[in-house]
């Protein structure tokens, strides 16, 4: 089942936003100050050029999907190329799971062992991933637009809560501090680069992931804005997570008292989406290197290791805030230079493939 | 701390139970690939159970100059 424009956009917002929003803006927020918004245009700027290079790659063949189009192509190089990828969706799998799962320790279920918590969010994942990009699509289609409904609710409801002095002196710009926060915006958004090889049935389109972008930077930028607006950059830059913060100052009248955690309910269908997003991929990968081996076969074991590098990696929650100022590291490794080896291994086998 | 190795193995029987059908068709290489990272994960899960101070690839990264 071929992909729609529609589940595309989706998904590059899934991957843009939904873990993007946890940790990264306090940090963001303490070298930033009143201007981490700046450093989230010029992140999402940034990313543009890994999309349009990962677009050129794509139209090459666009009867095949970017990870056929390797192995077929470039059976040993490419199998090397997607060996380098597949070690990126596993660290994306760990890390996005650890900070669930320590996000869920911290906030809802004090008493429950790590292991407990992450062996209970990755069941979920693990079905999504045997149902494939088709069931992570629509799971994204249903999943998604009620984020995005939550997200729309923080200035709807924290109107009366916003100070516009946080946003003071607006015109001193510390350009270091946009260009650390710029930095760390980069680690988590360039997570972006997933979406080419998700896409199926058609090649991927440099709007497609645009839109996607767009969207996510949109959500990104309401979480950014009304964070600096109600909570201001001093206060939040002090918060392990200042989204949930932000939302636990909603209130709607004396209606529900714990209104964030409906809100925090919503949220965790979306995180399981990109979760299952670096899952899927990661089997998928195993699928075209290893032989006769169907790719909702490994989900199960591969999620349940991901499991355990999720606690073997990093130690704590502080552990992974340190290891954010590292991320971007990894990202422009593989979101800037690999797309780039992919477009050079194609274009150099650029004829068409005999029918 | 809980115990790792034992939730561990609850996991990987569930999902054993749940692939049973599955692993029956599949090559017996693959069936081999399946059984052995779960092998892997267990043997990590006991080395993070047991030992007080475990190597961790995150405690390495900061150490890069950067």
């Amino acid at each position: 089942m071929k992909t729609s424009g529609y589940q595309s956009n989706l998904l590059g917002c899934t991957l843009i936003l939904v873990i993007t929003l946890t940790n990264v803006p306090a940090q963001v927020f303490h070298y930033a100050e009143q201007h981490a918004y700046l450093s989230l245009v010029l992140a999402g700027a940034a990313l543009l050029l890994p999309l349009w290079i990962m677009s050129k790659a794509a139209a090459i063949d666009p009867e095949h999907s970017l990870m056929d189009l390797l192995v077929t192509r470039r059976p040993v190089l490419g199998k090397l190329i997607l060996g380098l990828y597949a070690i990126f969706f596993l660290l994306l799998l760990a890390r996005d799971l650890r900070i669930m799962t320590d996000f869920t320790s911290i906030f809802l279920l004090q008493n429950t062992p790590l292991i407990v918590l992450s062996s209970l969010m990755m069941l979920p994942v693990i079905w999504m991933a045997r149902g494939g990009a088709d069931v992570i699509s629509q799971m994204a289609e249903i999943f998604l637009p009620i984020l995005i409904m939550v997200l729309i609710l923080i200035p709807i409801l924290g109107f009366r809560d916003i100070d516009g002095r946080m946003m003071m002196p607006i015109f001193d710009l510390n350009m270091q501090g946009i260009g650390l926060g710029w930095w760390l915006f980069l680690g988590y958004m360039g997570d972006l680069i997933l979406l080419p090889f998700l896409i199926r049935g058609r090649a991927f389109r440099f709007r497609s992931g645009f839109n996607g972008l767009l969207l996510g930077m949109a959500c990104l930028m309401i979480v950014v804005v009304f964070g600096l607006l109600i909570l201001g950059a001093p206060m939040a830059a002090r918060m392990s997570f200042p989204t949930y913060e932000l939302v636990r100052h909603l209130q709607l009248t004396d209606f529900l008292d714990r209104f964030e955690l409906i809100m925090v309910a919503l949220y965790y269908p979306s995180t399981f989406v990109k979760l299952g997003i670096s899952l899927h991929l990661l089997c998928r990968v195993f699928e075209l290197t290893v032989p006769k081996l169907r790719d909702n076969l490994v989900a199960a074991p591969l999620g349940v290791f991901a499991i355990v590098c999720s606690l073997w990696f990093y130690d704590d929650l502080v552990m992974l805030i340190q290891i954010n100022m590292y991320w971007p590291i990894i990202a422009i490794f593989f979101a800037f230079l690999l797309p780039g080896v992919i477009w050079l291994v194609l274009w150099s086998k650029r004829e068409p493939l005999p029918r | 701390m809980a115990n790792y190795v034992l939730i561990l193995l609850v996991n990987v029987l569930i999902y054993m139970v749940a692939d049973w059908k599955e692993l029956r068709k599949a090559r017996r290489r693959n069936r081999w690939l399946y059984v052995s990272i779960m092998v892997v994960t267990l043997v990590i899960g006991w080395y993070l159970y047991k030992t007080n101070h475990p190597f961790r690839p995150g405690n390495w990264i900061p150490s890069v100059p950067f």
